[in-house]
């Protein structure tokens, strides 16, 4: 599905991303954990297309593709999904007409026709119960004045209607309360299946015992410098990131 | 120098040999093409015409409209008159064949000279007086009156047809509409030229009585070699409010003078525009508000979108005049270039001698952002796609106070195919706006 290999990339020439490695099979969760400024957000970035960040080496094959030479909305339209850390607000442009619009070009993309619009209503409607969403949402405009869980919500909402293949979820739970977790834990758990993989970035090990993880992987320095299983995510919890820092810095 | 005015002169003579009109007119037309004659044409050493050149009309050989009715072949760019009552102008005169054949109850419409000078609503305070008057009041020969009569709810809103066809006429409509007391209307002036190089220099008055409801949207398809200059001038009384809506789509140059007088205590004016020039199109505004008495109220939002090889202007002023206490006036004009070679210019301008006053003011110039078109197209919108629906999204809000739904629908329609031109113009290249020069003359108070 996802293979990321040797990946450098950098912000205004300073060097973030030093040497990736990572393989994401079909159906796997894996989680990604890691200190502020460790580089989180930009891989997010750097696999949604964001131009913010220049790879200076290495190669992301995504789908027997050649991610790096595909065109943002490509990216999505084939089937990546990021969830943004601090998503966009878009005044004047409201969160049904950007979900059809989205939806469209997906699947013109793969020449499908016309999204048909009483099946969106009936989709949007059942999806937004799940994320607990009042319907006048789909009349307000991206965002503009919503909370940060609202905001978070959206992001769901708009991932369990894109249905991606691969879902890229930077720091979706920071900031949650518990409730707020749990529905957002509820709108991932529900499009889990084998086809289809994740790559939860986070902060606390605490999304992952809502979200059960595959693999969890600590990146430092630019680099992955552990990976392991749930178990690394809890003594992690435990005893920080310090010592993994530290073990890299040697 | 000044543009010459030398085709002008040539112009009024032709007219002053041709025209019919009693004698007491023809001395006043006289008296107004004196005064315009005497200080010329505007240009950027005089205020208010720092921005705006009219050089170019120095070159056009302009003749009066003659009479007659103007063809709509060129231009089919019209609201359907079954959802509205239609008024047609063409050439700048009323044109009954083209019009609903019937006015709503409370309408009466009459086209001609005004019977004496004190009719004439010539004694109606300008806000602010231009030359440009003067010359339309010389040219003008009818004078289009609508009037409303108290009381009176429409529920279609009146659409002023305003037509043009052949070349390089002048034309001087002259509007006066007086809304009595206790309405609720909705007026459009369409203003969709099909002549080559006209130029349409119209005057319109706007009265509104007590207790009443106007929105007024000035909407400009005209042909892009037409010069478009019209001075709005509305008194607001006690009780009323006044909404003006005005977008700019078509037209080589279009000057909007828009002046105001909040002349009752309880009269508040909202004023919308929308402005989209590119390619060479030159999109002006300059309103005015005067707060005359305590507890008025006015608010100013426009939305500037300047593409490729466009140059926006917006000179917003307010004042308030030293017994205006417990007004409000809030004044915004946020422009979003979408290329090196687009141009704003913008100065809000505050002017309080009252002390017990809300106002605020500003203006911002930006390019799309960066952010926002990235996470777009991470939901799969092509670039251009997304550069649209943020466009879209910035001049929508503006159209919120249009309450018929079928005009804004038709509106929807004609900033669609705007909006298109002028995405379409621009590269593709992520990179192309960094270097975009930032606004001139981002105006501080001038309290
Ligand atoms: N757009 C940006 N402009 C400048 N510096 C950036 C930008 N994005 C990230 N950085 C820098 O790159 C480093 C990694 O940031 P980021 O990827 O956001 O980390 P994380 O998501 O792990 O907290 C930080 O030092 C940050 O300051
Ligand atoms: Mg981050």
């Amino acid at each position: 599905m996802l293979k990321i290999e040797n990946l450098h990339a950098s912000v205004d020439d300073t060097p973030i991303l030093k040497g990736i490695n990572l393989q994401i099979s079909a159906g796997e969760v894996h989680a990604i954990m890691g200190p502020n400024g460790s580089g989180k957000s930009t891989l997010a970035g750097v696999l949604a297309g964001n131009e913010r960040y220049t790879v200076t080496d290495g190669t992301i094959t995504f789908q027997d593709n050649d991610l790096l030479d595909m065109k943002t909305e490509d990216r999505a339209r084939a089937g990546l999904f990021l969830a943004f850390q601090y998503p966009v607000e878009i005044p004047g442009v409201n969160n049904a007409y950007l979900l059809k619009a989205a939806l469209n070009a997906r699947r013109q993309y793969r020449g499908e026709g016309q999204l048909d619009a009483f099946d969106f209503l009936t989709q949007i409607k059942s999806k937004m119960k799940l994320m607990d969403m009042s319907e006048d949402f789909l009349k307000r405009d991206v965002n503009a004045g919503f909370s940060g869980g609202e905001k978070k919500r959206n992001e769901i909402l708009q991932m369990t209607m894109l249905e991606p293949t691969l879902a890229v979820l930077d720091e979706t739970d920071s900031g949650l309360d518990i409730d707020a977790l749990k529905i957002v834990a509820q709108g991932v758990n529900s499009l889990r299946d084998e086809q289809r993989s994740f790559l939860m970035i986070t902060h606390y090990q605490r999304l992952l015992d809502y979200i059960q993880p595959d693999f969890v992987h600590v990146l430092a320095n630019g680099r992955i410098a552990k990976s392991g299983d749930r178990a690394l995510a809890l003594e992690l919890e435990d005893r920080g990131y310090d010592w993994i820092t530290r073990e890299v810095a040697v | 120098m000044r543009p010459s005015i030398e085709h002008l002169t040539t112009a009024y003579e032709s007219f002053r040999q041709a025209r019919k009109v009693p004698s007491w007119y023809s001395e006043a037309q006289d008296k107004s093409w004196q005064r315009f004659a005497e200080h010329g044409l505007p240009w950027r050493k005089d205020e208010h015409w720092k921005y705006t050149s009219l050089y170019h009309l120095a070159k056009i050989p302009v003749v009066p409209a003659p009479d007659g009715h103007a063809e709509t072949g060129a231009n089919p760019v019209i609201y359907t008159g079954d959802q509205a009552t239609v008024i047609a102008l063409a050439n700048g005169r009323y044109t009954p064949s083209s019009s609903s054949p019937t006015l709503p109850d409370g309408v009466t419409v009459t086209a001609g000279v005004p019977r004496d000078e004190k009719r004439s609503a010539l004694s109606r305070q300008v806000v602010r007086p231009s030359v440009l008057q003067d010359l339309n009041a010389a040219f003008a020969e009818q004078w289009i009156e609508i009037t409303i009569a108290d009381n009176t709810t429409l529920s279609q809103p009146l659409y002023l047809w305003h037509h043009t066809s052949g070349e390089q006429l002048l034309c001087s409509p002259r509007l006066v509409i007086n809304v009595g007391r206790n309405c609720d209307v909705t007026v459009v002036e369409h203003y969709g030229g099909a002549g080559d190089q006209c130029v349409i220099n119209g005057s319109v008055s706007v009265a509104v009585a007590e207790n009443s409801q106007v929105h007024h949207t000035k909407l400009q398809t005209d042909h892009d070699s037409t010069s478009h200059l019209i001075n709005t001038n509305v008194d607001v009384s006690a009780d009323s409010r006044y909404t003006s809506l005005v977008i700019d789509m078509g037209a080589r140059l279009a000057r909007s003078d828009l002046g105001i007088n909040l002349n009752g205590q309880g009269a508040a004016a909202r004023l919308y525009g929308v402005f989209l020039p590119a390619g060479g199109q030159h999109f002006d505004h300059h309103s005015f508000v005067k707060h005359n008495l305590p507890h008025t109220a006015s608010e100013q939002d426009y939305h500037g979108v300047v593409g490729h090889g466009g140059h926006g202007v917006f000179n917003g002023k307010v004042l308030v005049q030293p017994d205006a206490q417990k007004i409000e006036a809030v004044q915004s004009n946020d422009n979003i270039l979408l290329s090196t070679s687009a141009e704003i210019d913008t100065k809000p301008e505050l002017e309080i001698y009252a002390d017990d006053v809300k106002c605020a003011h500003g203006a911002t110039v930006g390019q799309l952002d960066e952010t926002s078109l990235f996470y777009l197209q991470s939901r799969g919108l092509s670039r251009r796609d997304a550069r649209h629906l943020l466009v879209e999204g910035f001049i929508r809000e503006t159209f919120a106070t249009v309450k018929c739904d079928h005009f804004r629908a038709f509106l929807d329609q004609l900033i669609e195919t705007k909006l298109n031109v002028l995405v379409d113009q621009l590269p593709l290249d992520a990179t192309e706006m960094s270097s975009s020069k930032p606004a001139s003359g981002t105006g501080p108070a001038n309290v």
